[in-house]
C-alpha cells in the first residue's frame, strides 16, 4: 500500500510529466489561460489516461506480449487513446456546449499529447495496479501544474512586462522557474 | 508462414473496429438522452428573448424549462398572439383554452417635458425601444416596446406612462410576422 503512494506521489510531482519531463506542453500553454478552462481540461486529460492505462495494460500483457507482437505498440496504443479521446469529447459535447466551445481545438488534441503517450509506454510492462497508480499520479500532476499555472498566468496578465517579454515568452520562463521549483521535489523521495 | 502478418492484422482491426463501435455506441446514447433538452431549446428560440421577466419567470429560458414541463403557453406578453401560436404548434397544445394574453398592450410613454434625460430608463429597457442621449430628452418606440414595466422603477422623476395604443399593436402585429 505505501509502495502504492509513494509511487503516486512520485509520479505527480517529482517525475511531473510537464515540468520535469516536459512532456505535453503544447495543452500546457494552450489551456492555461483561464482557470475556467484549465480546470476541465486537467480532469478530461486525468479521465483519457486514466481509462487508456487500463485498456493498454490489458491488451500489452495479454494480447501482444503472448503473441510476441510488440512492435505494435505504438499503432495500438495511439488507436486506444484517440478513442478514449473522442469518447471523452462527445461526452463533453453532449453534456456541457459552452465547455466544449471553451476548450475548442485542445479538447480533440489530448489525442497527440505526448504526455499520455509516455505515461502509457511507459507503464505497459507493469502490473495493472502499479500502471495505474503511475497513470493516476501523473494525471493528478498535470492538472494541478495545469491549475497552478493558469493562476500565475492571470496575475502575469495584471503586471506590467517589458514589451518584448509579453504573451509567451514570460510565460515560459515562468515555466522554466515553475520547473525548477519542482526538482526540489527530489529531494523528498 | 502467414502467422507473422496475420496476427498482427487481426489484433490491429479488431481492436481498432471494437473502438470504434464503442464511441459510435456512445455517441447514440448521449444523443438519445439529449433529447429533453433540445425541447427546452427549440421553446427558447421561438421566446422573444426579452428577458423582461413578465411571465413571472427571471428570463426566457427559464419561462422556456416551465413551458417544457407543462406551464400555460400564454404568459409571454412580449410575444404575444404570434408566440403563442408558433408555440402551440411546436408541443401541439390548443391557443384557445390558454389565451389569457392582452391583445392591446399597453406601452410605455415618457412625459416629454419632464424628462431629464438620465438614461436610467436606457439601461434598463430589455428590448433598447428607449432612444436618447445623455442629458437629452428620451423617447419610447411604439414599435419596439413591450410594455414590459421595466423602466418605469429606475425614473427618478416618474415620468414614465403606460399608455393604451391601438396603432401599435395593429403596426407590431406586422412587424412580427416578417420573418
Amino acid at each position: 500500500m505505501f509502495d502504492l503512494v509513494t509511487i503516486l506521489g512520485g509520479a505527480a510531482l517529482v517525475n511531473n510529466f510537464v515540468l520535469v519531463q516536459l512532456l505535453g506542453l503544447c495543452p500546457f500553454m494552450g489551456v492555461s489561460n483561464r482557470l475556467a478552462t484549465a480546470l476541465p481540461m486537467g480532469i478530461a486529460t486525468t479521465f483519457v489516461i486514466t481509462i487508456s492505462t487500463i485498456l493498454t495494460n490489458i491488451l500489452n500483457n495479454f494480447l501482444l506480449i503472448p503473441y510476441n507482437i510488440e512492435f505494435l505498440r505504438l499503432v495500438l496504443f495511439i488507436t486506444v487513446i484517440a478513442s478514449v479521446v473522442q469518447l471523452t469529447e462527445r461526452y463533453i459535447k453532449y453534456t456541457s456546449k459552452l465547455l466544449h466551445q471553451m476548450l475548442g481545438i485542445y479538447l480533440p488534441l489530448i489525442t497527440s499529447n505526448c504526455a499520455i503517450l509516455g505515461v502509457v509506454l511507459t507503464v505497459a510492462d507493469l502490473s495493472l495496479i502499479q500502471s495505474l497508480a503511475i497513470g493516476i499520479g501523473s494525471a493528478i500532476g498535470f492538472t494541478v501544474v495545469l491549475v497552478l499555472f493558469s493562476g500565475l498566468r492571470a496575475r502575469l496578465d495584471e503586471q506590467s512586462v517589458p514589451k518584448a517579454f509579453r504573451g509567451a515568452p514570460i510565460a515560459f520562463i515562468t515555466v522554466g522557474m515553475l520547473a525548477l521549483g519542482f526538482l526540489g521535489f527530489k529531494g523528498m523521495m | 508462414m502467414i502467422a507473422p502478418i496475420l496476427i498482427p492484422t487481426l489484433v490491429l482491426s479488431s481492436s481498432a473496429f471494437l473502438l470504434a463501435c464503442s464511441v459510435v455506441l456512445t455517441e447514440r446514447v448521449l444523443r438519445s438522452k439529449q433529447r429533453p433538452d433540445n425541447l427546452i431549446t427549440r421553446i427558447n428560440e421561438l421566446l422573444p428573448q426579452t428577458q423582461c421577466a413578465q411571465c413571472g419567470y427571471p428570463g426566457c429560458l427559464p419561462y422556456a424549462e416551465a413551458v417544457a414541463q407543462g406551464e400555460s403557453i400564454s404568459l409571454c406578453k412580449p410575444g404575444g398572439v404570434t408566440t403563442q401560436s408558433t408555440l402551440s404548434t411546436l408541443l401541439n397544445r390548443s391557443i384557445e383554452d390558454e389565451f389569457q394574453s392582452d391583445p392591446h398592450p399597453p406601452i410605455a410613454r415618457i412625459r416629454e417635458s419632464e424628462c431629464i434625460g438620465c438614461g436610467l430608463c436606457v439601461a434598463a429597457c430589455p428590448v433598447d425601444a428607449i432612444v436618447g442621449a445623455p442629458n437629452y430628452l428620451h423617447t419610447v418606440l411604439e414599435l419596439h416596446c413591450t410594455g414590459c414595466e421595466l423602466c418605469i422603477p429606475p425614473c427618478p422623476v416618474d415620468c414614465i406612462d403606460l399608455v393604451q395604443s391601438n396603432d401599435v399593436d395593429r403596426i407590431r402585429s406586422h412587424a412580427f410576422s416578417e420573418p
